[in-house]
C-alpha cells in the first residue's frame, strides 16, 4: 500500500481540506451523517468523526458549527491511501493470488489519510481484461459497494474471466482534490478439481461412541470429569448431555457464518452439522474421550487438500476426533478455566451437577431465575458459566478440526498453498508469510498449542477465533490452489500460424508449422498447442512443440491426427494461461 | 381540508419531565401548543421550543414520532430562531413499527444559542378520531461536542370524531 506523505493538519471541521471551515464543509458532513464505524456498509469516514466516538452525529456537527468561520488552516495536499487486494487478503499474502473465473471479490481499502474526507463518488476501477460483459478498460467503479473506507465487488457468476493475468487499476480522490492510483495484478485459473466446497459438506458429530472401551460413553465420561453431570442422577445427566450436545452444534455454526440452527448468514460456508446420523453423504467426527496421540491433544483430523474426500470417517482412527479430556490437561492452571469449572469439577473441589441440593430445583424445566432464591440463583449461574465455557471450547475445537477436513491449511505459500506450516506443531496450521511463525491474531486455524483458554472461548476480553481472510476465501471458493502459477507473466498472444492453410502433401507426411506471437514461456515445459474443430471437442495436438524464443514456437501437424477442416487454435502456456483463436487454422488434404 | 390557525400558548408551556438536580448542561424541549385539539382533515403548524440552562447549544437532532392513525407529519422545517441557513438534515417521513417518525438535524454556525428559542416547525395533518401523543426525542450538544441532558415533553393530541 502506498504511504502518503505526512498529512497536513487541517482545521477540525474542514472536511474539504480548503483551509477554512465554511459552508462547503456542511455538504460533506451531511453526506456521512449518521454513519457508524461498526456498520461496514455505512459511509463512515474517520475524517468526519471529530470527537472520534465511532459515529458521526450531532456532536460532530456541534464541533463543526463552533469552528465555522475559522480560516488559515493547512490546505490538504495529502493524497488518500488505497490498498487493492482480492477477498480482503492482506498485503503480506496477496503477492501471487490465483482466483477462479468468477465469484471472487475485489476489495479496496480506502483511507483519507488524515486529510479531508474521501469522495467515494470519484472511485474509478478498470481491469486489463474483460470482466463478463465489460470489455478491457471499461469503468467498473459503479459495480462496487462504496463507503469512504471500503469498496467491494463480487465478480458475478458467469463472468468467465480469461484464464490469464489480470491487472486492476484504481483511482480515487478526496474532497480537496488529491488523488491516488494503485494497480494490482492477479491470475485467473480454473479449479484443478472443481470448487472445494461446491457441494454441501455435512459433518456428523458423533457424541455416542465408546472408543475408550470403558463402561460408559466417552462424552458422558467427559461430562463427569468436569462436573457437568453425575452418575448419581441419570435423568439430570441425560438432560445435561442433550443440552451440551445442542449447545456445541449451535456454536460450531457461527464460525462458518451460519446461525445456530444452520441458517445462512451474510456470507456462509457450505457446511452442515448434525448430532444425529444424517441421511445422505457425510463425514463423521467423534466427540469424546482422550486421543491415542496423547492426553494434550484436544482434537485431530486429517488435512484433506482441496476437500477431495467429502465422506471421511475421522472416527476410524483412535487418534482423530475431538477430545474434551484434554481441556484440563492443557488449562487446569488457567484462571478463566478454574473460574468456569471449579464450582462443579470434583477435581477442583466442586460439586457436580446432580449432587448439589439445589440442582433438582435449578435444573427443573420451570426454573425461573427471577423468582429463585439467592442460593439457587448462584448455583444456576455456576452451571450456566460452566456450560458456556465447555460448549464454546468444544465448538471451537470442532470448527478447527472441520477446517482441516475441508482442506485447511494447505502447505506452503499461495498459490500452491494457503501459508500452511510444514513441520512441528505448525504443520497443517496457519503460519505467517515469510516466516514459520504462528500469527499473533486469534485465527481459528492457528496451531492448537498456541491458543490460550481465553482465546479459544472468547473469555477474559478476548474475541472468539475466526478464519483468516485467505482461509475464508478458500472456504468460499474464491481462491484456487495452483502450483503451475509461479509468477504474474504477461498474457500470451498468438498472431499467426505459418503456413496457413496447412496442406498435407500426402496422407502420411506431417507439415512443420511455425507459431508466432508473444510471451511464450518455456519453464518448466514449452506451451501446448492444439487444434479443435466445431462439433468435436477432442483437442488434436500439434506434435513436438518446441520453444524457439518468446515469440516463436515450431511443431508438426500430423495428418493422422488432424483431418482437413477449419480449426480453432488452443494455446496453453506453461503457467496455465490459456488463449483461444477461433477459426484460426485451415487444414487441407493433398 | 380545513386550515386552522392555532394561537400559540404564548407561555413557556407545561414541562413534564423531572429535574432531579445534579450538574451538567440540560435542555428542555416542548411543543407549543402542547395540547392539540383537531378535527379530521385539519392541518396545523406546531412550534418546537428549546430552552437551555445557560450552557450554549450548538447542534441538535430531533425525532418526532406520531401515531399515523391520528396524525401525519407533512413537513418538518428548521426555525430561524436557531439557525437561518437551513437544516443540516431532514429525514423523509417513514413508518417505524406502528409509529411514523420524522427527524431533523440542525447546527448553528458560529456562536451557539442560549436561553429559550424555537428550533423547528412541524406541519401536521389530523387523520382519524382518537387521542394520543406527539413524542419528541432529541440529542443536543454544546460547542465542545458535549452532550446535553434532554428533558423532552410528549404533547397530547386529540382528534375529534367527524
Amino acid at each position: 500500500m502506498a504511504v502518503p506523505p505526512s498529512a497536513a493538519a487541517p482545521l477540525a471541521g474542514d472536511f474539504d481540506g480548503n483551509g477554512a471551515v465554511d459552508a462547503s464543509d456542511e455538504t460533506w458532513l451531511r453526506a456521512v451523517y449518521g454513519a457508524r464505524r461498526s456498520e461496514p456498509a455505512s459511509p463512515y469516514d474517520p475524517a468526519a468523526d471529530l470527537d472520534a466516538n465511532d459515529v458521526i452525529d450531532y456532536r460532530d456537527a456541534a464541533l463543526y458549527g463552533a469552528a465555522f468561520g475559522s480560516v488559515g488552516g493547512d490546505v490538504d495536499v495529502s493524497p488518500p491511501a488505497v490498498f487493492v487486494t482480492l477477498n480482503d487478503i492482506p498485503d503480506d499474502m496477496n503477492d501471487l493470488l490465483v482466483v477462479p473465473p468468477d465469484g471472487f471479490r475485489i476489495t479496496l481499502h480506502l483511507d483519507a489519510a488524515g486529510g479531508s474526507v474521501l469522495d467515494p463518488a470519484t472511485l474509478t476501477v478498470t481491469c486489463s481484461q474483460a470482466v463478463g460483459p465489460y470489455p478491457p478498460g471499461a469503468e467498473l467503479g459503479s459495480q462496487f459497494s462504496v463507503t469512504p473506507t471500503r469498496a467491494v465487488w463480487e465478480v458475478p457468476t458467469g463472468s468467465d474471466l480469461a484464464r490469464t493475468t489480470h491487472e486492476i487499476t484504481v483511482w480515487v480522490q478526496d474532497a480537496a482534490g488529491n488523488d491516488a492510483t494503485e494497480t494490482f495484478g492477479f491470475a485467473v485459473r480454473d479449479f484443478a478439481f472443481g470448487p472445494p466446497l461446491e457441494n454441501l459438506n455435512t459433518f456428523f458429530l458423533d457424541f455416542d461412541q465408546d472408543r475408550s472401551l470403558s463402561p460408559e460413553i466417552d462424552f458422558i465420561e467427559d461430562l463427569r470429569e468436569y462436573g457437568l453431570s453425575s452418575a448419581a442422577t441419570p435423568a439430570l445427566e441425560t438432560q445435561m448431555r442433550d443440552r451440551l450436545v445442542a449447545e456445541i452444534v449451535a456454536r460450531v455454526y457461527p464460525f462458518f457464518d451460519r446461525g445456530p440452527d444452520g441458517s445462512p448468514g451474510v456470507d456462509p460456508v457450505h457446511v452442515a452439522f448434525s448430532a444425529a446420523l444424517p441421511a445422505g453423504a457425510h463425514s463423521r467426527v467423534c466427540v469424546g474421550g482422550q486421543s491415542s496421540l496423547g492426553p494434550s491433544f484436544l482434537g485431530a483430523t486429517t488435512l484433506d487438500p482441496n476437500n477431495a474426500n467429502e465422506t471421511t470417517d475421522e472416527c476410524a482412527s483412535s487418534g482423530n476426533g475431538i477430545f474434551p479430556q484434554a481441556l484440563d490437561n492443557l488449562w487446569s492452571g488457567n484462571p478463566e478455566f478454574q473460574a468456569a469449572f471449579s464450582p462443579l469439577d470434583p477435581g477442583l473441589g466442586g460439586t457436580p451437577v446432580g449432587e448439589h441440593p439445589d440442582d433438582a430445583a435449578v435444573m427443573a424445566p420451570n426454573f425461573d431465575p427471577a423468582t429463585a432464591s439467592a442460593a439457587e440463583l448462584a448455583r444456576h449461574l455456576e452451571i450456566e458459566n460452566a456450560v458456556d465455557a465447555f460448549a464454546q471450547a468444544i465448538a471451537g475445537v470442532t470448527a478447527h478440526e472441520v477446517g482441516h477436513a475441508l482442506g485447511l491449511v494447505a502447505h506452503g505459500d499461495a498459490p500452491g498453498g494457503l501459508f500452511g506450516g510444514l513441520s512441528g506443531g505448525r504443520r497443517d496450521h496457519n503460519v505467517t508469510a515469510g516466516a514459520d511463525a504462528t500469527p499473533a491474531e486469534n485465527f481459528l486455524m492457528n496451531a492448537g498449542g498456541s491458543f490460550t483458554f481465553q482465546e479459544l472461548t472468547g473469555r477474559g476480553g478476548e474475541s472468539l477465533p475466526v478464519f483468516r481472510p485467505l482461509n475464508w476465501a478458500y472456504l468460499r471458493n474464491r481462491v484456487a490452489l495452483n502450483v503451475q502459477v509461479t509468477g504474474l507473466f504477461p498474457p500470451p498472444v498468438v498472431d499467426a500460424v505459418e503456413p496457413n492453410p496447412v496442406v498435407f502433401p500426402d496422407p502420411f507426411t506431417g507439415v512443420p508449422v511455425t507459431i508466432r506471437g508473444a510471451d511464450f514461456l518455456n519453464d518448466p515445459v514449452p506451451p501446448t498447442v492444439s487444434l479443435v474443430i466445431e462439433g468435436d471437442p477432442t483437442p488434436n495436438p500439434i506434435q513436438n512443440v518446441t520453444w524457439v524464443d518468446a515469440e516463436t514456437l515450431v511443431g508438426t501437424v500430423q495428418p493422422a491426427l488432424v483431418a482437413p477442416g477449419l480449426y480453432d487454435l488452443r494455446f496453453v502456456n506453461s503457467d496455465g494461461q490459456r488463449i483461444e483463436r477461433v477459426d484460426f487454422v485451415e487444414v487441407a488434404g493433398p | 381540508m380545513r386550515m386552522r390557525a392555532l394561537v400559540l400558548a404564548g407561555v413557556a408551556g407545561l414541562l413534564l419531565g423531572t429535574d432531579c438536580g445534579g450538574g451538567g448542561p440540560r435542555v428542555s424541549i416542548w411543543l407549543a401548543p402542547f395540547e392539540l385539539a383537531l378535527a379530521p382533515g385539519d392541518v396545523a403548524g406546531v412550534q418546537v421550543f428549546m430552552r437551555t440552562n445557560g450552557t450554549p447549544l450548538q447542534a441538535y437532532e430531533l425525532e418526532v414520532n406520531v401515531d399515523p392513525a391520528l396524525l401525519t407529519t407533512l413537513q418538518v422545517l428548521p426555525h430561524a430562531d436557531f439557525d437561518d441557513n437551513g437544516a443540516l438534515l431532514v429525514d423523509p417521513v417513514f413508518g417505524v413499527g406502528t409509529g411514523s417518525t420524522s427527524r431533523i438535524v440542525d447546527v448553528r454556525r458560529g456562536a451557539a444559542a442560549s436561553g429559550e428559542f424555537r428550533i423547528a416547525t412541524l406541519v401536521v395533518a389530523a387523520q382519524g378520531p382518537g387521542s394520543g401523543v406527539v413524542r419528541l426525542r432529541a440529542g443536543a450538544a454544546t460547542p465542545t461536542g458535549a452532550d446535553f441532558r434532554v428533558d423532552a415533553l410528549d404533547a397530547a393530541v386529540t382528534v375529534a370524531a367527524p
